[in-house]
Protein backbone atom coordinates (compact mmCIF):
# COMPACT_ATOMS: atom_id res chain seq x y z
CA UNK A 1 0.00 0.00 0.00
CA UNK A 2 2.79 2.08 0.44
CA UNK A 3 4.33 3.91 3.22
CA UNK A 4 1.56 6.22 3.73
CA UNK A 5 -0.78 3.20 4.82
CA UNK A 6 -2.63 4.39 7.74
CA UNK A 7 -4.89 2.10 9.67
CA UNK A 8 -7.54 2.23 12.19
CA UNK A 9 -8.66 0.10 14.94
CA UNK A 10 -11.14 -1.40 17.55
CA UNK A 11 -11.45 -3.51 20.21
CA UNK A 12 -13.78 -6.43 19.47
CA UNK A 13 -14.22 -7.93 22.85
CA UNK A 14 -11.41 -9.22 25.13
CA UNK A 15 -9.92 -11.48 22.63
CA UNK A 16 -10.42 -9.59 19.33
CA UNK A 17 -9.49 -6.42 17.16
CA UNK A 18 -10.73 -5.24 13.96
CA UNK A 19 -8.56 -3.34 12.08
CA UNK A 20 -9.88 -1.33 9.35
CA UNK A 21 -7.95 -0.14 5.88
CA UNK A 22 -8.83 3.96 5.07
CA UNK A 23 -11.95 4.42 3.32
CA UNK A 24 -13.34 4.10 0.08
CA UNK A 25 -12.90 0.81 0.03
CA UNK A 26 -10.59 0.00 -3.16
CA UNK A 27 -10.88 -3.17 -5.31
CA UNK A 28 -6.89 -4.45 -3.83
CA UNK A 29 -8.61 -4.84 -0.51
CA UNK A 30 -10.01 -8.62 -0.58
CA UNK A 31 -6.21 -9.36 -1.60
CA UNK A 32 -4.14 -7.10 0.70
CA UNK A 33 -6.88 -8.42 3.42
CA UNK A 34 -5.74 -11.94 2.86
CA UNK A 35 -2.21 -11.15 2.90
CA UNK A 36 -2.23 -9.12 6.13
CA UNK A 37 -4.71 -12.37 7.44
CA UNK A 38 -1.98 -14.85 6.80
CA UNK A 39 1.11 -12.58 7.44
CA UNK A 40 -0.12 -11.98 11.24
CA UNK A 41 -1.46 -15.03 11.57
CA UNK A 42 2.83 -16.30 11.15
CA UNK A 43 3.55 -13.61 13.10
CA UNK A 44 1.27 -13.89 16.08
CA UNK A 45 0.93 -17.84 16.95
CA UNK A 46 -1.78 -16.82 19.47
CA UNK A 47 -4.43 -16.13 16.49
CA UNK A 48 -7.35 -18.51 16.08
CA UNK A 49 -9.71 -16.60 13.85
CA UNK A 50 -9.67 -14.38 10.91
CA UNK A 51 -12.47 -12.73 9.14
CA UNK A 52 -11.66 -10.65 6.23
CA UNK A 53 -14.07 -8.13 5.11
CA UNK A 54 -14.25 -5.45 2.81
CA UNK A 55 -12.25 -2.97 4.49
CA UNK A 56 -11.80 -4.68 7.81
CA UNK A 57 -9.79 -7.69 9.10
CA UNK A 58 -11.41 -9.09 12.83
CA UNK A 59 -8.57 -10.87 14.44
CA UNK A 60 -9.05 -13.42 17.66
CA UNK A 61 -6.40 -14.11 19.91
CA UNK A 62 -6.49 -16.46 22.68
CA UNK A 63 -4.94 -14.24 25.11
CA UNK A 64 -6.03 -10.52 26.35
CA UNK A 65 -5.78 -8.69 22.34
CA UNK A 66 -2.95 -6.20 21.79
CA UNK A 67 -4.63 -3.94 19.32
CA UNK A 68 -1.55 -1.32 19.44
CA UNK A 69 0.82 -4.25 18.66
CA UNK A 70 -0.76 -5.82 16.41
CA UNK A 71 -1.71 -2.36 13.89
CA UNK A 72 1.97 -2.02 14.41
CA UNK A 73 2.76 -5.24 12.66
CA UNK A 74 -0.33 -4.44 9.56
CA UNK A 75 0.82 -0.89 9.12
CA UNK A 76 4.56 -1.96 8.38
CA UNK A 77 3.42 -4.67 6.61
CA UNK A 78 0.99 -2.77 3.97
CA UNK A 79 3.67 -0.30 3.89
CA UNK A 80 5.94 -2.62 2.69
CA UNK A 81 3.46 -4.79 0.36
CA UNK A 82 2.08 -4.02 -3.37
CA UNK A 83 -1.12 -5.38 -3.99
CA UNK A 84 -0.07 -6.57 -7.37
CA UNK A 85 1.99 -9.06 -6.11
CA UNK A 86 -0.95 -10.59 -3.99
CA UNK A 87 -3.31 -11.81 -6.46
CA UNK A 88 -5.76 -14.68 -4.96
CA UNK A 89 -6.57 -17.39 -7.22
CA UNK A 90 -9.21 -17.10 -9.91
CA UNK A 91 -12.51 -19.42 -9.67
CA UNK A 92 -14.64 -20.34 -12.69
CA UNK A 93 -18.11 -20.70 -11.42
CA UNK A 94 -20.65 -22.28 -14.76
CA UNK A 95 -24.07 -20.60 -14.69
CA UNK A 96 -27.23 -21.19 -16.30
CA UNK A 97 -29.15 -18.62 -16.93
CA UNK A 98 -32.36 -20.12 -18.83
CA UNK A 99 -35.57 -21.47 -17.67
CA UNK A 100 -37.68 -19.96 -14.63
CA UNK A 101 -37.08 -22.61 -11.85
CA UNK A 102 -33.31 -21.57 -12.39
CA UNK A 103 -33.47 -17.75 -13.14
CA UNK A 104 -37.06 -16.90 -11.49
CA UNK A 105 -36.06 -12.99 -11.37
CA UNK A 106 -34.62 -12.85 -14.64
CA UNK A 107 -37.86 -11.50 -16.40
CA UNK A 108 -38.66 -8.96 -14.30
CA UNK A 109 -34.88 -7.85 -14.50
CA UNK A 110 -35.12 -7.93 -18.09
CA UNK A 111 -38.82 -5.50 -18.11
CA UNK A 112 -36.96 -3.40 -15.73
CA UNK A 113 -33.55 -2.72 -17.82
CA UNK A 114 -34.64 -3.47 -21.36
CA UNK A 115 -31.92 -6.22 -21.83
CA UNK A 116 -32.32 -9.50 -23.28
CA UNK A 117 -32.14 -12.24 -21.03
CA UNK A 118 -28.89 -13.49 -23.07
CA UNK A 119 -27.38 -9.84 -22.40
CA UNK A 120 -27.85 -10.07 -18.74
CA UNK A 121 -26.22 -13.12 -19.06
CA UNK A 122 -23.38 -11.74 -21.13
CA UNK A 123 -22.98 -8.52 -18.65
CA UNK A 124 -22.91 -10.78 -15.22
CA UNK A 125 -20.28 -12.99 -16.82
CA UNK A 126 -18.49 -10.35 -18.73
CA UNK A 127 -16.47 -8.84 -15.60
CA UNK A 128 -14.16 -10.87 -13.14
CA UNK A 129 -15.39 -10.27 -9.69
CA UNK A 130 -13.49 -10.03 -6.33
CA UNK A 131 -14.52 -11.87 -3.01
CA UNK A 132 -15.02 -9.29 -0.68
CA UNK A 133 -16.46 -11.34 2.18
CA UNK A 134 -17.57 -14.93 2.82
CA UNK A 135 -20.62 -15.02 5.35
CA UNK A 136 -24.29 -14.99 5.83
CA UNK A 137 -23.58 -18.98 5.18
CA UNK A 138 -20.60 -20.71 4.98
CA UNK A 139 -18.96 -20.39 1.90
CA UNK A 140 -21.13 -17.59 0.66
CA UNK A 141 -19.20 -15.31 -0.98
CA UNK A 142 -19.80 -11.39 -1.74
CA UNK A 143 -19.01 -10.91 -5.24
CA UNK A 144 -18.60 -6.80 -6.44
CA UNK A 145 -19.41 -5.42 -8.71
CA UNK A 146 -21.56 -5.72 -11.30
CA UNK A 147 -22.87 -3.28 -13.85
CA UNK A 148 -24.57 -0.72 -12.39
CA UNK A 149 -27.43 -1.72 -15.32
CA UNK A 150 -27.72 -4.84 -13.37
CA UNK A 151 -28.36 -3.19 -10.01
CA UNK A 152 -31.09 -4.67 -8.06
CA UNK A 153 -32.78 -4.21 -4.75
CA UNK A 154 -33.32 -7.77 -2.90
CA UNK A 155 -36.61 -8.86 -1.95
CA UNK A 156 -38.55 -6.90 0.59
CA UNK A 157 -39.46 -10.82 2.29
CA UNK A 158 -36.65 -13.52 2.20
CA UNK A 159 -37.97 -16.15 -0.19
CA UNK A 160 -36.81 -20.19 -0.23
CA UNK A 161 -33.16 -20.34 -2.54
CA UNK A 162 -32.81 -23.17 -3.73
CA UNK A 163 -28.46 -24.10 -3.20
CA UNK A 164 -26.53 -22.99 -6.99
CA UNK A 165 -28.85 -20.16 -7.08
CA UNK A 166 -27.19 -17.05 -8.73
CA UNK A 167 -28.28 -13.96 -7.59
CA UNK A 168 -27.35 -9.93 -7.38
CA UNK A 169 -28.29 -7.66 -4.57
CA UNK A 170 -27.54 -3.77 -5.28
CA UNK A 171 -24.56 -4.32 -6.92
CA UNK A 172 -23.19 -7.59 -5.04
CA UNK A 173 -23.58 -11.05 -6.98
CA UNK A 174 -22.87 -14.34 -5.58
CA UNK A 175 -24.09 -17.77 -5.37
CA UNK A 176 -26.35 -20.12 -2.84
CA UNK A 177 -24.15 -22.94 -1.24
CA UNK A 178 -27.18 -24.26 0.30
CA UNK A 179 -30.48 -24.06 0.29
CA UNK A 180 -31.40 -21.40 2.24
CA UNK A 181 -34.42 -18.25 2.77
CA UNK A 182 -32.44 -15.59 0.74
CA UNK A 183 -33.62 -11.89 -0.60
CA UNK A 184 -31.40 -12.01 -3.53
CA UNK A 185 -32.33 -11.42 -7.61
CA UNK A 186 -32.29 -14.63 -8.76
CA UNK A 187 -30.78 -14.69 -12.09
CA UNK A 188 -29.41 -18.57 -12.96
CA UNK A 189 -27.91 -21.55 -11.49
CA UNK A 190 -24.81 -23.26 -11.25
CA UNK A 191 -24.41 -26.97 -11.51
CA UNK A 192 -21.48 -26.62 -9.27
CA UNK A 193 -21.72 -28.01 -5.71
CA UNK A 194 -20.49 -25.49 -3.30
CA UNK A 195 -20.65 -27.28 -0.46
CA UNK A 196 -20.33 -31.00 0.09
CA UNK A 197 -18.84 -31.26 3.84
CA UNK A 198 -19.43 -35.02 3.07
CA UNK A 199 -16.96 -34.76 -0.06
CA UNK A 200 -14.73 -32.70 2.14
CA UNK A 201 -16.15 -29.05 -0.08
CA UNK A 202 -16.71 -26.54 2.61
CA UNK A 203 -16.32 -23.32 0.50
CA UNK A 204 -15.28 -22.73 -3.24
CA UNK A 205 -14.21 -19.45 -2.02
CA UNK A 206 -12.10 -17.72 0.10
CA UNK A 207 -11.49 -13.74 0.78
CA UNK A 208 -9.20 -12.55 -1.59
CA UNK A 209 -10.26 -14.95 -4.40
CA UNK A 210 -11.17 -13.72 -8.41
CA UNK A 211 -14.43 -15.30 -9.73
CA UNK A 212 -15.37 -15.52 -13.51
CA UNK A 213 -18.99 -16.90 -14.20
CA UNK A 214 -19.39 -18.65 -17.57
CA UNK A 215 -22.80 -19.37 -19.25
CA UNK A 216 -23.60 -22.58 -19.79
CA UNK A 217 -26.83 -24.16 -21.50
CA UNK A 218 -29.47 -26.46 -20.17
CA UNK A 219 -27.74 -29.25 -21.58
CA UNK A 220 -24.52 -28.42 -20.28
CA UNK A 221 -26.42 -27.86 -16.94
CA UNK A 222 -28.00 -31.39 -17.12
CA UNK A 223 -24.46 -32.90 -18.19
CA UNK A 224 -22.38 -31.20 -15.95
CA UNK A 225 -19.68 -33.35 -14.10
CA UNK A 226 -18.00 -32.61 -10.88
CA UNK A 227 -14.19 -32.75 -11.49
CA UNK B 1 -15.51 -46.13 24.05
CA UNK B 2 -18.39 -46.99 26.43
CA UNK B 3 -22.00 -47.25 25.23
CA UNK B 4 -23.63 -45.08 27.95
CA UNK B 5 -27.04 -43.96 26.98
CA UNK B 6 -30.09 -44.50 24.73
CA UNK B 7 -32.63 -41.60 24.45
CA UNK B 8 -36.29 -42.44 25.25
CA UNK B 9 -37.51 -39.24 24.77
CA UNK B 10 -35.40 -36.41 23.17
CA UNK B 11 -36.08 -32.43 22.84
CA UNK B 12 -35.96 -30.18 19.73
CA UNK B 13 -33.12 -28.49 20.64
CA UNK B 14 -30.68 -30.72 22.63
CA UNK B 15 -27.63 -31.13 20.92
CA UNK B 16 -24.09 -31.99 21.31
CA UNK B 17 -21.27 -29.37 21.95
CA UNK B 18 -17.53 -29.07 22.94
CA UNK B 19 -16.13 -25.39 22.74
CA UNK B 20 -16.57 -24.82 19.12
CA UNK B 21 -15.12 -24.68 15.93
CA UNK B 22 -12.03 -22.36 15.59
CA UNK B 23 -10.17 -21.47 12.87
CA UNK B 24 -13.43 -21.30 9.74
CA UNK B 25 -14.95 -17.85 10.44
CA UNK B 26 -13.31 -16.65 6.98
CA UNK B 27 -15.52 -19.18 5.28
CA UNK B 28 -18.64 -18.38 6.99
CA UNK B 29 -18.47 -21.09 9.69
CA UNK B 30 -19.97 -19.62 12.81
CA UNK B 31 -17.98 -20.78 16.19
CA UNK B 32 -20.97 -22.67 17.81
CA UNK B 33 -19.79 -23.88 20.83
CA UNK B 34 -22.14 -23.97 24.35
CA UNK B 35 -24.22 -21.33 25.17
CA UNK B 36 -23.73 -20.89 28.55
CA UNK B 37 -19.95 -21.27 28.27
CA UNK B 38 -19.80 -20.92 32.76
CA UNK B 39 -21.62 -24.16 33.29
CA UNK B 40 -20.06 -26.48 30.77
CA UNK B 41 -16.41 -25.18 32.24
CA UNK B 42 -17.82 -26.11 35.52
CA UNK B 43 -19.04 -29.59 34.05
CA UNK B 44 -15.39 -30.42 32.51
CA UNK B 45 -14.15 -29.61 35.45
CA UNK B 46 -16.59 -31.75 37.91
CA UNK B 47 -14.70 -34.44 36.14
CA UNK B 48 -11.12 -33.77 35.47
CA UNK B 49 -12.41 -33.58 31.59
CA UNK B 50 -10.60 -32.61 29.17
CA UNK B 51 -12.19 -28.42 28.79
CA UNK B 52 -12.76 -29.29 25.08
CA UNK B 53 -14.75 -32.51 26.18
CA UNK B 54 -17.74 -33.01 24.54
CA UNK B 55 -21.25 -32.56 26.17
CA UNK B 56 -25.30 -32.29 26.09
CA UNK B 57 -26.48 -29.01 26.12
CA UNK B 58 -30.48 -29.64 26.89
CA UNK B 59 -32.81 -27.30 25.90
CA UNK B 60 -35.78 -27.02 26.19
CA UNK B 61 -35.87 -29.76 28.89
CA UNK B 62 -37.85 -32.63 28.70
CA UNK B 63 -35.74 -35.22 27.84
CA UNK B 64 -35.68 -39.03 29.17
CA UNK B 65 -32.36 -41.00 28.89
CA UNK B 66 -31.80 -44.88 29.33
CA UNK B 67 -28.57 -45.32 31.40
CA UNK B 68 -27.07 -48.07 29.58
CA UNK B 69 -23.60 -48.60 31.27
CA UNK B 70 -21.57 -47.45 34.86
CA UNK B 71 -20.65 -43.99 34.48
CA UNK B 72 -20.10 -40.87 36.29
CA UNK B 73 -22.35 -37.55 35.02
CA UNK B 74 -21.60 -34.36 35.69
CA UNK B 75 -25.06 -31.29 35.47
CA UNK B 76 -24.69 -27.67 35.56
CA UNK B 77 -26.44 -24.75 34.16
CA UNK B 78 -29.74 -24.20 34.44
CA UNK B 79 -31.94 -26.19 36.75
CA UNK B 80 -34.19 -28.81 34.90
CA UNK B 81 -34.99 -30.41 37.90
CA UNK B 82 -32.93 -33.57 37.51
CA UNK B 83 -33.75 -37.06 38.53
CA UNK B 84 -32.33 -40.57 38.46
CA UNK B 85 -35.20 -43.28 39.09
CA UNK B 86 -37.19 -40.71 40.34
CA UNK B 87 -34.52 -39.24 42.87
CA UNK B 88 -33.51 -35.87 42.42
CA UNK B 89 -30.09 -34.88 41.78
CA UNK B 90 -28.04 -31.62 42.98
CA UNK B 91 -26.63 -29.05 40.41
CA UNK B 92 -23.63 -28.32 39.75
CA UNK B 93 -22.26 -31.73 40.71
CA UNK B 94 -21.10 -35.11 39.46
CA UNK B 95 -22.87 -38.41 39.85
CA UNK B 96 -22.63 -42.25 39.45
CA UNK B 97 -25.00 -43.71 37.44
CA UNK B 98 -25.91 -47.66 36.78
CA UNK B 99 -26.54 -49.08 34.05
CA UNK B 100 -30.86 -50.13 33.76
CA UNK B 101 -31.54 -46.68 35.59
CA UNK B 102 -33.49 -43.65 33.83
CA UNK B 103 -32.16 -40.39 33.54
CA UNK B 104 -35.26 -37.66 33.31
CA UNK B 105 -34.17 -34.05 32.89
CA UNK B 106 -37.17 -31.70 33.14
CA UNK B 107 -37.89 -27.96 32.17
CA UNK B 108 -35.88 -25.56 33.78
CA UNK B 109 -38.04 -22.46 35.59
CA UNK B 110 -35.54 -20.24 35.40
CA UNK B 111 -32.63 -20.09 32.99
CA UNK B 112 -32.64 -22.27 29.77
CA UNK B 113 -29.77 -24.57 28.93
CA UNK B 114 -28.70 -27.49 31.55
CA UNK B 115 -25.89 -29.68 30.58
CA UNK B 116 -24.70 -33.05 30.99
CA UNK B 117 -21.17 -34.59 30.66
CA UNK B 118 -20.03 -38.09 31.16
CA UNK B 119 -16.41 -38.81 32.49
CA UNK B 120 -14.11 -38.61 29.26
CA UNK B 121 -16.71 -36.77 27.41
CA UNK B 122 -19.06 -37.90 24.85
CA UNK B 123 -17.62 -39.58 21.83
CA UNK B 124 -19.10 -37.74 18.61
CA UNK B 125 -17.85 -37.61 15.26
CA UNK B 126 -15.62 -34.28 14.45
CA UNK B 127 -17.22 -31.87 11.61
CA UNK B 128 -13.90 -28.92 10.98
CA UNK B 129 -12.07 -30.25 13.70
CA UNK B 130 -14.79 -29.98 16.27
CA UNK B 131 -18.21 -31.85 18.15
CA UNK B 132 -20.31 -28.60 18.24
CA UNK B 133 -23.41 -28.67 16.81
CA UNK B 134 -25.24 -25.83 14.37
CA UNK B 135 -28.39 -26.89 13.09
CA UNK B 136 -28.88 -23.83 11.54
CA UNK B 137 -27.00 -24.36 8.71
CA UNK B 138 -27.11 -28.49 9.18
CA UNK B 139 -24.10 -29.53 11.31
CA UNK B 140 -24.76 -32.45 13.78
CA UNK B 141 -21.91 -34.15 14.63
CA UNK B 142 -24.71 -36.87 15.77
CA UNK B 143 -28.41 -36.15 15.20
CA UNK B 144 -30.25 -37.25 18.02
CA UNK B 145 -33.90 -38.93 18.11
CA UNK B 146 -35.70 -41.59 20.12
CA UNK B 147 -33.99 -44.31 20.13
CA UNK B 148 -30.23 -42.86 19.73
CA UNK B 149 -27.43 -44.12 21.62
CA UNK B 150 -25.23 -41.77 22.71
CA UNK B 151 -21.28 -42.88 23.54
CA UNK B 152 -18.17 -42.03 25.82
CA UNK B 153 -14.88 -41.04 24.52
CA UNK B 154 -13.15 -42.78 27.24
CA UNK B 155 -13.08 -46.18 29.12
CA UNK B 156 -13.38 -44.82 32.50
CA UNK B 157 -13.61 -45.56 35.70
CA UNK B 158 -15.85 -43.80 38.36
CA UNK B 159 -14.82 -40.68 39.68
CA UNK B 160 -15.63 -39.26 42.83
CA UNK B 161 -18.72 -37.59 43.35
CA UNK B 162 -18.38 -33.76 43.96
CA UNK B 163 -19.70 -30.79 44.16
CA UNK B 164 -18.57 -27.36 43.27
CA UNK B 165 -18.09 -24.82 46.00
CA UNK B 166 -21.25 -21.93 45.74
CA UNK B 167 -18.84 -19.19 45.20
CA UNK B 168 -18.42 -20.34 41.87
CA UNK B 169 -21.51 -21.01 40.75
CA UNK B 170 -23.10 -18.50 38.23
CA UNK B 171 -25.17 -15.80 40.01
CA UNK B 172 -28.06 -16.51 37.17
CA UNK B 173 -30.43 -13.75 38.88
CA UNK B 174 -28.05 -11.48 38.21
CA UNK B 175 -29.84 -8.98 36.08
CA UNK B 176 -26.62 -6.55 35.06
CA UNK B 177 -24.11 -7.80 32.43
CA UNK B 178 -20.36 -6.17 31.49
CA UNK B 179 -20.17 -4.43 28.07
CA UNK B 180 -16.44 -3.93 27.32
CA UNK B 181 -16.21 -1.09 24.32
CA UNK B 182 -15.61 -2.03 21.39
CA UNK B 183 -16.40 -2.01 17.33
CA UNK B 184 -18.51 1.48 16.60
CA UNK B 185 -18.68 2.27 20.46
CA UNK B 186 -16.66 5.42 19.33
CA UNK B 187 -18.56 6.82 17.06
CA UNK B 188 -22.00 6.57 19.38
CA UNK B 189 -22.42 9.66 20.90
CA UNK B 190 -21.68 10.13 24.83
CA UNK B 191 -25.40 10.50 25.42
CA UNK B 192 -26.28 7.50 24.03
CA UNK B 193 -23.70 5.62 25.57
CA UNK B 194 -24.94 7.01 28.42
CA UNK B 195 -28.65 5.99 27.71
CA UNK B 196 -27.65 2.56 26.91
CA UNK B 197 -26.20 1.83 30.08
CA UNK B 198 -29.27 3.67 31.98
CA UNK B 199 -32.41 2.41 30.39
CA UNK B 200 -33.83 -1.15 31.30
CA UNK B 201 -34.18 -3.83 28.20
CA UNK B 202 -36.72 -6.69 28.51
CA UNK B 203 -35.78 -10.06 26.24
CA UNK B 204 -38.05 -10.03 23.23
CA UNK B 205 -36.65 -13.31 22.05
CA UNK B 206 -33.43 -15.66 22.25
CA UNK B 207 -32.16 -18.36 20.91
CA UNK B 208 -28.90 -19.72 19.69
CA UNK B 209 -27.83 -17.22 17.05
CA UNK B 210 -28.38 -13.62 19.55
CA UNK B 211 -31.21 -12.39 22.14
CA UNK B 212 -33.60 -9.68 20.94
CA UNK B 213 -33.93 -6.56 23.32
CA UNK B 214 -36.36 -4.05 23.72
CA UNK B 215 -37.38 -1.16 25.93
CA UNK B 216 -37.01 2.42 26.75
CA UNK B 217 -35.79 5.08 23.83
CA UNK B 218 -34.45 4.19 20.66
CA UNK B 219 -30.40 4.29 20.76
CA UNK B 220 -29.54 6.26 17.27
CA UNK B 221 -26.05 5.98 15.49
CA UNK B 222 -24.80 8.82 13.68
CA UNK B 223 -21.58 7.01 11.70
CA UNK B 224 -23.57 6.01 8.65
CA UNK B 225 -24.19 2.31 7.57
CA UNK B 226 -20.67 0.56 8.41
CA UNK B 227 -20.01 -2.10 5.56
CA UNK B 228 -20.53 -5.65 6.84
CA UNK B 229 -17.80 -7.26 9.00
CA UNK B 230 -16.59 -9.85 11.19
CA UNK B 231 -18.70 -10.30 14.28
CA UNK B 232 -17.94 -12.13 17.71
CA UNK B 233 -20.34 -14.16 20.14
CA UNK B 234 -21.40 -10.96 22.41
CA UNK B 235 -21.38 -8.46 20.16
CA UNK B 236 -24.22 -5.96 20.88
CA UNK B 237 -25.81 -4.94 17.73
CA UNK B 238 -27.83 -1.65 17.49
CA UNK B 239 -30.77 -2.31 14.70
CA UNK B 240 -32.22 0.27 12.36
CA UNK B 241 -35.13 0.36 15.00
CA UNK B 242 -32.34 1.50 17.43
CA UNK B 243 -32.72 -1.79 19.88
CA UNK B 244 -29.66 -3.83 21.00
CA UNK B 245 -29.24 -7.50 19.21
CA UNK B 246 -26.49 -9.46 21.50
CA UNK B 247 -24.93 -12.11 19.14
CA UNK B 248 -24.77 -15.44 20.69
CA UNK B 249 -22.88 -18.74 18.97
CA UNK B 250 -24.51 -19.98 16.28
CA UNK B 251 -24.58 -15.81 14.71
CA UNK B 252 -23.44 -15.42 11.09
CA UNK B 253 -19.79 -14.55 11.15
CA UNK B 254 -20.29 -11.00 9.21
CA UNK B 255 -22.59 -8.28 9.87
CA UNK B 256 -23.42 -4.30 8.88
CA UNK B 257 -25.47 -3.38 12.03
CA UNK B 258 -23.24 -0.84 14.19
CA UNK B 259 -22.15 -2.11 17.17
CA UNK B 260 -22.23 -0.57 20.87
CA UNK B 261 -19.79 -3.21 22.39
CA UNK B 262 -19.16 -7.15 23.34
CA UNK B 263 -20.66 -8.62 26.05
CA UNK B 264 -18.20 -10.11 28.29
CA UNK B 265 -17.66 -13.70 28.05
CA UNK B 266 -19.08 -14.25 31.49
CA UNK B 267 -21.67 -12.06 30.56
CA UNK B 268 -22.96 -13.60 27.29
CA UNK B 269 -23.19 -16.63 29.38
CA UNK B 270 -25.61 -15.40 31.99
CA UNK B 271 -28.07 -13.58 29.45
CA UNK B 272 -27.85 -17.11 27.35
CA UNK B 273 -29.80 -18.30 30.12
CA UNK B 274 -32.43 -15.23 29.95
CA UNK B 275 -35.71 -16.32 28.85
CA UNK B 276 -37.54 -13.98 26.84
CA UNK B 277 -39.47 -11.18 29.53
CA UNK B 278 -36.69 -10.99 31.62
CA UNK B 279 -35.32 -7.48 32.27
CA UNK B 280 -31.51 -6.36 32.33
CA UNK B 281 -29.37 -3.61 32.39
CA UNK B 282 -25.43 -3.31 30.94
CA UNK B 283 -22.72 -1.42 32.27
CA UNK B 284 -19.48 -0.83 30.60
CA UNK B 285 -16.49 -1.85 32.04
Amino acid sequence: MGPNARLTWSLAGADGVILYLPLPTQPTYPALLQGLSRALRARFPAIYDTVPAYRSLLVRYGSEADGKALAAVAEKWLARTSADTLSGREVVIPVCYQGDDFAPDLPRLCARTGLSSAAVAAMHSARVYDVYCIGFLPGFAFLGYVDEALASARHATPKKVPAGSVGIAGRQTGCYPLDSPGGWQIIGRTPMSLYAPQRGIYSRLAPGDRVRFRPIGRDAFEHWKER
Amino acid sequence: MTVLFRIIQPAALTQFQDLGRFGHMALGFPQSGPMDELAFAANNRLLDNPENAVQLEIAPGGVILAVLGEATIALAGAYAHPTLDGKPLVNFHSHRVRGGQELRMGFPRSGQYAYLAVKGGFRVPLFLGSGATCARIGIFPQRLCRGSVLESAADERFAREQGIPRREIPDYRDDTFNVLPSYQYPEFSEAIRARFVAQRYRVRMTDRMGTLLCGGTPLSFAGGEPLSEGIVPGAIQVSNEGQPIVLHKDAQTVGGYPKIGVLTAESRSRLAQCPSGREVRFRFV
